[in-house]
């Protein structure tokens, strides 16, 4: 019960919103739930992990449900790949839920707070872990990628998992790829459990279908939202279960994401494909140091290092500080570019009609 | 002087007499084709004689003969990186934008090179994909040569001297780079049998005598010219010139284009973010000879509009422009009409071998054996003249073409390669009766949204998507009345609503978990459409 501030403040709500807005901008404009943004967002204002990411999965589960119906009717979801995955995605979900809300909380000696600070640098750890990957890898593919002829990813590592042809070998028909049905579940347990832990499924489902697969972007980016809907559901239903979801956060999140998203998607037609590769890179990266500065507090409240209290409020201010302008500038370079198009749009509709033979008799010089 | 001596001059002899016997009978064929031109298109796969097949049928024809390696040794001289793009084109991970120009460069180079040639005399052209280059041409015969892979692996084995299992998988991954090379450039299978007239297999026949055979197929009058034919065959020369124009002049030559012409109309597209190349399109395309008159559009994306009479003063034309306008699309019509005999309207299906479909491009691509005239006023029959200038007068032409027959005809017709952000499907199948017209309709919408992959929606069913007014209000004003409803119950009862959440029974947390799996997809289908309404209305989806 003391896990939830009975009466959220105003500025705290608009916090909440303006996190959703930059979380469903960069969501739009990625494709992907931008939870990377929300869950240390939450955290930063003083929510606890686990609520964080309870309140977060839910809210990925509404939105999912009502985006995945587009991406369905434009054939870009291959549900037999989903149904493999959702197997030992529902076990990971179920894993990590339990891992954070009862496992690390029955094992942590001491107060309340010393057992939230437990959950919070579990977390944070495997946030900043993974994510660091990720934002890395990006950087990497769109240098590599400026040397080369080709576009998209690699697919040295699939074409290496595919000549092993680990028994049974399934064909997917919408990805028309055909891939180890011990990989799939690999995968699937993975994502799942990334998922329950951090509210990040899509950021290691949708490579994971990509690089290790082969599967098309458009196919692993609808596959992984059909795919969310239910892991969503799944995950939901195992937070409230353990009372870990506030749901008011999850409704302001939605004020501001389903404008944002929609904001995003408009980015992504006027924007360059490398631009949004970086612009992504460079805002995962910075939500990876902002967490990182937020560390040593738990470490501190673990009694794990000896640190002033009082510097709590510095890493914390700096923390959240750092998340919000690198979300805000992200968020900006996206909204300018949308405006200029949009206005260039209005300006200039037009078609130009010339003339040759009567552009020559106007001007005979 | 001896008894070999003697032979070996009987069979010179022999073989001078072959060979002025063969060039005669090619300037009979000649003579006889008077001054009809012939286009023959030969794909031909690796190892299958499909060269030698096509250098002698040329001749057999006494015309002229070009490869696909000799243009893309022209196209390296002109200045293209031919070699770059075919191994960017087999990687899986497709082309940058770099290279996407560089292929649009080519592309449009090996079409004015080829259209060049066919309209100063009959050519064979063999390699992967000139039948597909004159799309909406219908004099052009197409001709597919395949053989058994024992042949080819045996021509293999005896040129390159490779083992039976390397020279197998030397052939398969030929194979495989060429089928990418088809689809990057085109988007479809190079080896459906409905992209060609005539598919050879010279598995059991020899090369020469299947040649000679073809000659008799040439003349049929199917293959031989119109001059509406050579008109379209010149509209495509003069919308690759206009393209290389374009890929060659320093101030436009980083934006990507698609160019159409039309009896020297030439409408060139190009995207919002090439906004700075407007002004210089004129200036480059004027001076490409034969242009009359040069439409310069911006578009992000295309609708495809297909409908059977087109009306511009009508409420679909209303609809499609003003959803044109919000995404900043060019508006292509596609004029479906039934086929002259009975129009019998089948579901299509991919395998479905069909004839080449009698379609004509508004780029000019133009037509069959028709009269001139009635083939030329197809284009500007049931509306689409009046239409297609409306459009111009719009800012949003972006093509026109008419498709007669049956579905298969119309996604034969359809460019794949051409990605459209919707198709609007009007009013189709106006023979027949309301029921089964709707039922046709309903049919045709699913077949293209399951081939291309697309959007595709019925004109009537445009407001309720994709456009704003009274109806779309009453409901945007209810979805925010319930979105605000439902924001004023929680958060004036945030305690209680907290209490139920975290009630530690057995019960009431399962109580709890099924309410919020109902609650959260209502917030979020309420909330969601009250934001897409208000997109809608300021028009920015």
């Amino acid at each position: 019960m003391d896990l939830f501030p009975y009466t959220l403040t105003t500025s705290t709500m608009l916090q909440v919103v303006l996190l959703g807005l930059i979380g469903g901008t960069l969501s739009g404009f990625i494709g992907s739930g931008g939870a990377f943004f929300m869950t240390p967002g939450m955290m930063n204002l003083g929510v606890p992990g686990v609520i964080a990411v309870g309140s977060n999965i839910t809210h990925k589960f509404g939105k999912a449900l009502v985006g995945s119906r587009r991406h369905g009717e434009m054939g870009n979801v291959d549900k037999k790949m989903a149904v493999f995955m959702l197997i030992t995605a529902a076990i990971g979900i179920r894993f990590a839920v339990w891992l954070t809300s009862e496992m690390i909380v029955r094992h942590t000696a001491g107060s309340a707070a010393r057992k939230e600070a437990a959950t919070n640098l579990y977390i944070s750890a495997v946030f900043i872990s993974i994510l660091a990957i990720v934002a890395l890898s990006m950087l990497r593919d769109i240098i590599g990628s400026s040397k080369s002829d080709v576009a998209g990813p690699s697919r040295r590592i699939s074409d290496y998992l595919n000549r092993l042809k680990l028994f049974p070998v399934i064909h997917f028909p919408v990805a028309d790829v055909k891939v180890s049905l011990w990989i799939v579940l690999a995968v699937g347990l993975l994502t799942g459990y990334l998922a329950g832990t951090i509210g990040v499924g899509g950021f290691i489902g949708v490579p994971a279908m990509i690089y290790l697969f082969g599967m098309p972007s458009a196919v692993a980016a609808g596959t992984e939202l059909y795919l969310a809907v239910f892991m969503g559901g799944w995950g939901a239903l195992n937070y409230v279960f353990e009372g870990k979801v506030d749901i008011r956060l999850t409704m302001l999140l939605y004020l501001g994401s389903l404008i944002g998203v929609h904001i995003g998607a408009y980015g992504t037609k006027v924007v360059k494909e490398v631009m949004i590769r970086l612009v992504t890179s460079m805002i995962i990266l910075f939500c990876v140091i902002s967490r990182g500065i937020a560390v040593p507090t738990y470490l501190r409240q673990l009694g794990w290092v000896k640190l002033n209290p009082a510097w709590d409020t510095y890493f914390n201010g700096a923390s959240k500080a750092l998340l919000f302008v690198s979300g805000i500038i992200g968020a900006g370079v996206i909204l300018v570019q949308v405006v200029r198009a949009y206005v260039r749009r209005r300006r200039m509709y037009a078609t130009i009609v010339v003339e040759p033979e009567l552009k020559e008799a106007k001007n005979p010089a | 002087m001896g008894h070999g001596e003697t032979n070996a001059q009987g069979a010179a002899f022999s073989r001078e007499f072959s060979n002025a016997a063969e060039r005669l009978a090619a300037r009979f064929h000649r003579w006889s084709l008077g001054c009809a031109v012939q286009l023959i298109c030969i794909s031909r796969g690796s190892y299958t004689c499909g060269k030698a097949f096509a250098e002698s049928l040329a001749r057999k024809l006494g015309c002229a003969c070009i490869g696909r390696e000799e243009l893309l040794e022209r196209a390296t001289i002109a200045g293209i990186a031919a070699g770059k793009l075919e191994m960017a084109c087999v990687n899986p991970r497709g082309l940058n934008e770099r290279m996407m120009l560089e292929r649009e460069h080519y592309q449009a180079f090996v079409t004015s090179v080829l259209a060049e040639m066919a309209l100063s005399g009959p050519l064979v052209y063999h390699g992967l994909t000139g039948h597909l280059l004159f799309k909406g041409v219908p004099h052009v015969l197409r001709l597919r040569v395949v053989a058994d892979m024992e042949t080819r692996i045996k021509s293999v084995t005896d040129r390159l001297g490779l083992e039976r299992a390397k020279a197998k998988k030397y052939i398969d991954e030929l194979e495989e780079d060429r089928r990418k090379w088809v689809r990057t450039f085109y988007n479809i299978d190079w080896e459906q049998s409905r992209s060609y007239d005539f598919l050879i297999n010279v598995e059991h026949a020899n090369v020469e005598n299947v040649a000679s055979a073809f000659c008799a197929v040439t003349q049929l009058p199917e293959f031989r010219e119109t001059p509406a034919a050579r008109a379209a065959m010149e509209n495509l020369l003069l919308a690759g010139r206009c393209r290389v124009a374009l890929a060659e002049d320093d101030r436009t030559y980083y934006a990507s284009f698609q160019v159409q012409a039309d009896r020297g109309n030439v409408s060139v597209s190009y995207l919002p973010r090439h906004l700075k190349v407007a002004e210089s399109i004129a200036a480059v395309v004027e001076k490409v000879p034969g242009v009359r008159q040069i439409f310069a559009t911006m578009a992000a994306s295309r609708i495809l509009w297909i409908q059977e009479h087109f009306n511009p003063t009508g409420e679909t034309f209303q609809h499609v422009i003003e959803v044109a306008k919000k995404w900043g699309a060019a508006v292509e019509l596609l004029r479906l009409q039934p086929a002259e005999t009975s129009c019998v309207v089948e579901q299509a299906t991919a395998d479905q071998d069909v004839t080449a479909p009698a379609a004509t491009r508004g780029t000019g691509g133009i037509e069959d054996d028709l009269p001139t005239d009635t083939q030329s006023s197809r284009l500007r029959e049931g509306g689409v003249e009046e239409t297609f200038n409306e459009l111009v007068k719009l800012g949003k032409a972006g093509g026109r073409m008419v498709v007669q027959g049956t579905v298969n005809n119309l996604l034969t017709a359809i460019d794949r390669s051409i990605s459209y952000s919707l198709v609007v499907i009007g009013e189709v199948f106006l023979d027949k009766g309301k029921a089964v017209r709707t039922r046709l309709s309903r049919e045709l919408a699913s077949t293209l949204q399951e081939k291309l992959r697309v959007s595709v929606v019925q004109a009537e069913e445009m407001e309720e998507r994709y456009l704003f007014g009274a109806r779309q209000l009453v409901t945007m004003l209810l979805c925010v009345a319930v979105t605000a409803l439902i924001y004023v119950a929680v958060f004036s009862h945030q305690r209680a609503v907290l209490d139920f959440l975290t009630r530690p029974e057995m019960v009431w947390r399962l109580t709890a978990a099924a309410s919020v799996l109902l609650f959260i997809p209502t917030v979020a289908y309420f909330s969601g459409k009250a934001v897409h309404y208000m997109l809608k209305l300021i028009k920015m989806e």
